[in-house]
């Protein structure tokens, strides 16, 4: 197996803070490593340090084969990087900005930079300066500096921050394109778990500087336990009718500000009906019932709740 | 063999010389500039025909202590000396604004991501700013003999030109060579604030080393000294001095390339 990242030990510290602690990273080539956390967990530490921007306190970390600290131009060339919040030159077009990442990136400028165009869909926006962009077209044309030179690693920090949810599904389009069909390897730190958990391969779970777990996708399936979930319209009354029948609920708050109980017990998920027909004769009839599997974000707060 | 075309220091020039291009930041430093010519001219108006300016409500007394004579060797005396003392703070501005954009925009991590070498994109700035400041003197010293033969300035000639023109290249060019702390102090400070503070520091600690008579040891001083500022024989100059000037601007060199390349990038 071709490693494009590994870190071995890695640590970072400020001062006293432990931004990052012996960390043992490996991505494959080809593979689309999420590297998620709360804020302040060291996900943007861990991309400067690949970046061989910060100095480790301890261990190392490779790129492409070479010392992350020290890597060459020819590496670099070989490497795209999102910065976290899109940034651009305001007082230069689209076009122009492009045209200085070619310049950098030492390219045969106006084919790469109107090829970028047409692919991220900037060629209307090309003599549009920088500064009058909106957040999301922004974005995009960070994403296309970022991949101008097509790149065999991008190292992407939260690239989803501050699209509206068609930009959203437009960089979930591009990494899986990037992965499977240029079969680029994609390093991304993000914290939209719902994304993350829709394009990922492997996703590393980091929690206080230290990663807690790494999972692959099956992985990551299997520790999504199942949960049946009800809405009852008197929760009171649904929650002490559930206890009196010796099962244990969880009162969830759900996306509409209402409330949800979760029943995670086998009794309950074998026999669901059993369960709406205990409800319905105690006088609290489910407006909603069904069998549903945790998503990313419950493995995530699981794993870092059980560590921290 | 690598192309010319595409070496590192050459694609880094190409970008800052499009930044410097599009933004407005030369161009109203060159305004700026501009003025020193222009009330130069206007005192040299005064004091040529005094009963004029003061039909206009314009004070002789004034322009006679600020220029002494209204001939052409006072006016472009003048003028050097303006461009040793405004390019202290216009020249910092320049590159305080070239260094410390990539902190204020945020676009600072992208370009320490590039294969470009950091001290390829250090010293294109360097050079873009230099030549920029450079290009200003040239246009005010031109601006200065439109704003000279429209005012009618006697005592013309073609060698005071040369050397006044020498005088002002070369003042302009040790103020510039003085620019490199302000770099450093850009990368340092993480934006524009920092390094004007410096340049304006230098000019405070400039005016006092100069009346305590120890210009000549203070390399802030040198380029008013060298413009005349103090008169041909106050200067007190000697090689010690333009040595002294030149330690400062490898040491500031040195210590922007040591801190883009070695320190730890955490904005």
């Amino acid at each position: 197996m071709s490693l494009t990242i590994a870190t071995y030990g890695l640590t970072k510290r400020f001062g006293r803070v432990s931004a990052l602690e012996a960390v043992e990273l490996r991505v494959a080539a080809g593979e689309v490593y999420a590297f998620i956390g709360r804020n302040g967990a060291g996900k943007t530490t861990m991309i400067r340090l690949l970046l061989g921007m910060l100095r480790p306190t301890a261990g190392h970390a490779a790129v492409l084969g070479a010392p992350a600290r020290a890597l060459s131009p020819e590496h670099r060339r070989r490497v795209g990087y999102l910065v976290e919040g899109a940034t651009a030159y305001p007082e230069l077009t689209v076009q122009e900005n492009l045209q200085l990442s070619a310049w950098l990136y030492s390219l045969p400028d106006r084919k790469a930079v109107h090829a970028s165009l047409e692919r991220f869909g900037l060629g209307a926006l090309a003599n549009r300066r920088a500064a009058t962009l909106s957040t999301g077209n922004l974005q995009r044309l960070a994403l296309a500096r970022a991949l101008l030179h097509e790149p065999e690693l991008v190292i992407l920090d939260e690239p989803a921050t501050a699209l509206d949810p068609a930009g959203v599904v437009e960089v979930r389009q591009l990494i899986r394109a990037l992965a499977y069909e240029q079969g680029t390897t994609v390093f991304m730190s993000s914290h939209i778990l719902s994304e993350v958990e829709r394009v990922a391969t492997r996703i590393g779970i980091v929690h206080e500087g230290r990663l807690v777990a790494e999972l692959s996708s099956a992985e990551f399936d299997r520790l999504r336990r199942p949960r049946l979930e009800i809405v009852v319209r008197d929760c009171d009354l649904g929650e002490a009718l559930l206890r009196a029948a010796g099962l244990e609920p969880v009162r969830m708050s759900d996306a509409r500000g209402g409330w949800q109980l979760h029943l995670r017990g086998e009794a309950a998920l074998a026999s669901p009906d059993d369960v709406a027909r205990l409800l319905v004769n105690g006088g609290a009839p489910p407006l909603h019932l069904a069998v549903r599997r945790d998503e990313l974000e419950q493995v995530f707060l699981a794993l870092t709740e059980s560590t921290g | 063999m690598k192309s010319p075309l595409r070496s590192p220091l050459l694609g880094a020039l190409r970008c800052e010389i499009l930044k410097a291009r599009r933004s407005r930041v030369p161009v109203l430093t060159a305004l700026g500039f501009s003025l020193a010519p222009m009330m130069a001219g206007l005192f040299m108006m005064i004091m040529k025909d005094p009963d004029g300016a003061r039909r206009m409500g314009l004070l002789r007394a004034k322009a006679t202590m600020f220029a002494g004579a209204a001939d052409w060797p006072t006016f472009l005396g003048v003028v050097t000396q303006a461009v040793a003392v405004g390019g202290s703070l216009l020249f910092a501005l320049l590159v305080a604004w070239s260094f410390g954009r990539e902190f204020a925009d945020r676009t600072l991590k992208t370009v320490l991501a590039v294969p470009t070498s950091r001290s390829a994109i250090v010293l294109a700035k360097l050079l873009v700013m230099s030549g920029t400041a450079l290009v200003i003197c040239v246009w005010v010293f031109a601006l200065a003999l439109g704003v000279g033969l429209v005012v009618g300035l006697p005592g013309a000639s073609k060698a005071l030109f040369v050397a006044a023109a020498g005088r002002t290249l070369l003042t302009a060019a040790l103020t510039v060579a003085l620019l490199t702390p302000v770099a450093f102090i850009a990368g340092v400070g993480r934006g524009y604030m920092a390094p004007l503070g410096f340049a304006i520091l230098t000019l405070f600690l400039g005016q006092i080393a100069a009346a305590i008579g120890w210009g000549a040891w203070f390399p802030w001083t040198v380029p008013a000294l060298f413009s005349g500022l103090a008169g041909p024989e106050g200067s007190g100059l000697g090689a010690w001095s333009f040595a002294l000037v030149l330690l400062v601007s490898a040491a500031g060199l040195g210590a922007t390339l040591a801190w883009w390349r070695f320190a730890d990038h955490t904005t």
